[in-house]
């Protein structure tokens, strides 16, 4: 009897009660980093967003000029969002080429793109892209030309421009919970999850124009949920 | 000696299952506090790449802007068409300023990157205007302009022969001609079309023309140059130059003057930009030299000249014995003297944000 271990009934009764306690202390600390290693991820998600709706609009909106280039209506920012920018070497006049040394995000694509044409002393003209084509070895009175392309226009275009700019006709929203990007008449394409409250939105001020962003509850739980993000600075 | 072994092998099984249950919790705590660490630093350096390009975007901008202040270089003007040129070589910095010509007036400011520095900032490129006196001359494209609906009668002479040639005593450097001239035949007298409104040139209206000009004149008043001890006398506003002696002290002297009322010269000779806000009126045997814009009527009497060209909004009335000489060399002489003035360096054009990409 001398030589058995553990012997007590209360040592096996005290240590039974200490174990269940270290059990449940430590199922509880996983199940406590658990929920905040959800909460985090949520949060990083949800800031994520937040950045991108910034840059983005932000990019979007600076590339152009208010009334011009984009505008708030109807909840939806519509704009001509610039995609490539081409130095013009030449046009003749009456025609519906250009000769640029072409700088892009991506290449132009006829089946979505414009041209707006700029002028020397502020005039503009916008004109359908038909196609393009590059222009190796093109040069420009005796310069080499980086980047040349040939923009073929779909209607002649007077001679004179100096900036040819690429655009396709885009919206952004706020709609299904999400930041969606719309390009021309296509669907709409969440670009962040479905993470804002039904009231985000555009607010239009005086001197600019801001998204406010609300995030749902579940998505930010314990932090701050409304931003103020400005997107572009507005004429007075 | 078997019930002592027999325990302590007892004792250590059981030590054993406890320090593999701390070490498999303390392993589940560790993979969430890690996972937990990686995304803080993951949106630490989401944050900061923003942050970064932000800067690197204020940073470009802020240089090309300083730029822009410090001035162009005077002969840059010259550049031939698509002709580009390193103003700021980023020595110590982030990245070269190059402009770049892209027509008579247009000019391509751009900021190129070294190494990883500024790239992708969205910022590089601005359309500037700089005004530039041969494209001015072409756009106007008449001896005489008048305002739509303005009247403009001729009793005298109004004269394009030899319009852009370089006429004595001038040379081609004196008219500002350098790789470019003018060779387009002008119209007598051109009506200004409807688009070519506000009243100006170019992006420069007449109202800021008028508030740029820095010396002025008023009432009546006769042009002579005025010399002293050898030196060109520069504070005398009725002191236009010499235009017919140009080596003499004040023959290099183009004068730019404003008038804020109507204004009559009563004889003398003069080189010159003249703007006036109202009528004008050359008398006697007034001459001068240069360009002239108005927002009323000109009007030419007796045997007064005008050699260089004319804008008056208002309509002009040459009368009899009076006249107008056109010439590209001399209007072009007076705009370079006032660009200094009215347009110092290039500006972006409004209307037209940095551009990207």
């Amino acid at each position: 009897m001398r030589n058995r271990a553990g012997t007590s009934a209360v040592e096996v009764l005290v240590a039974l009660l200490i174990g269940l306690f270290l059990l449940q202390a430590a199922m509880w600390t996983v199940a406590r980093a658990r929920t905040y290693h959800e909460r985090l991820v949520l949060r990083s998600e949800a800031l994520a967003a937040v950045r991108l709706a910034g840059t983005l609009l932000r990019m979007e909106t600076s590339a152009g000029m208010e009334a011009l280039d984009w505008g708030v209506r109807d909840e939806v920012l519509t704009l001509r969002a610039f995609r490539g920018t081409g130095l013009v070497c030449g046009a003749l006049s009456g025609s519906d080429s250009v000769i640029v040394s072409f700088n892009g995000y991506r290449r132009p694509d006829p089946s979505k793109d414009s041209v707006l044409l700029l002028y020397p002393d502020g005039p503009r003209q916008v004109i359908g892209l038909r196609d393009w084509a590059q222009a190796p070895g093109a040069s420009c009175r005796g310069r080499a030309l980086r980047s040349p392309v040939v923009l073929r226009l779909a209607a002649a275009a007077p001679a004179g421009s100096v900036v040819a700019r690429v655009f396709e006709r885009g919206a952004y929203s706020f709609s299904g919970r999400a930041l969606r990007y719309r390009r021309g008449t296509g669907g709409r394409q969440p670009l962040t999850p479905e993470l804002w409250e039904s009231t985000t939105g555009w607010r239009v001020l005086g001197d600019r124009l801001e998204a406010e962003l609300l995030h749902r509850r579940e998505w930010s739980p314990a932090g701050e949920r409304r931003w103020r993000v400005p997107v572009a600075a507005r004429s007075p | 000696m078997e019930g002592a072994r027999g325990r302590a092998v007892a004792v250590s099984g059981r030590r054993g299952v406890a320090l593999i249950s701390a070490l498999l919790l303390l392993l589940t705590l560790t993979a969430l506090a890690h996972g937990a660490l990686l995304l803080a630093r993951a949106e630490w350096m989401g944050s900061n790449a923003r942050a970064r390009a932000a800067e690197a975007e204020a940073v470009v901008t802020v240089r090309m802007d300083e730029t822009l202040q410090q001035g162009l270089p005077p002969d840059l003007s010259d550049e031939p068409i698509w002709a580009s040129r390193v103003l700021d070589d980023g020595t110590g910095s982030d990245g070269v300023v190059r402009i770049q010509r892209l027509g008579a007036e247009s000019w391509w400011l751009e900021h190129g990157a070294n190494g990883h520095a500024g790239r992708g900032t969205g910022v590089p490129g601005r359309l500037l205007w700089w005004m530039d006196p041969l494209a001015r001359i072409r756009s106007l494209g008449a001896v005489l302009s008048v305002g739509e609906g303005a009247a403009w009668t001729v009793l005298g002479s109004v004269e394009r022969l030899g319009f852009g040639s370089v006429t004595g005593p001038l040379d081609t450097a004196a008219c500002g001609f350098g790789a470019l001239t003018v060779t387009e035949v002008p119209d007598l007298v051109r009506v200004l079309p409807e688009a070519e409104m506000p009243f100006g040139l170019g992006l420069l209206s007449f109202d800021t023309l008028l508030a740029r000009t820095a010396e002025t004149v008023d009432g009546i008043g006769t042009p002579a140059p005025r010399e002293e001890v050898g030196a060109c006398v520069m504070d005398d506003p009725w002191n236009w130059g010499d235009p017919e002696r140009l080596e003499a002290p004040c023959g290099s002297v183009v004068a730019v003057r404003a008038a804020e009322s109507p204004l009559r010269v009563e004889g003398g000779v003069g080189q010159a930009a003249l703007l006036v806000d109202g009528d004008v009126e050359l008398a006697e045997d007034a001459k001068l030299y240069g360009f002239l814009m108005t927002s009323g009527v000109l009007r030419l009497r007796d045997q007064a000249e005008l050699r260089g060209m004319g804008v008056a909004l208002g309509g002009v009335v040459v009368g009899s014995g009076a006249r107008v000489q056109g010439s590209a060399c001399w209007a072009a002489r007076a705009l370079y003297a006032a660009r200094a003035q009215w347009m110092p360096m290039a500006s972006p054009v409004p209307g037209v944000p940095p551009i990207a990409p």
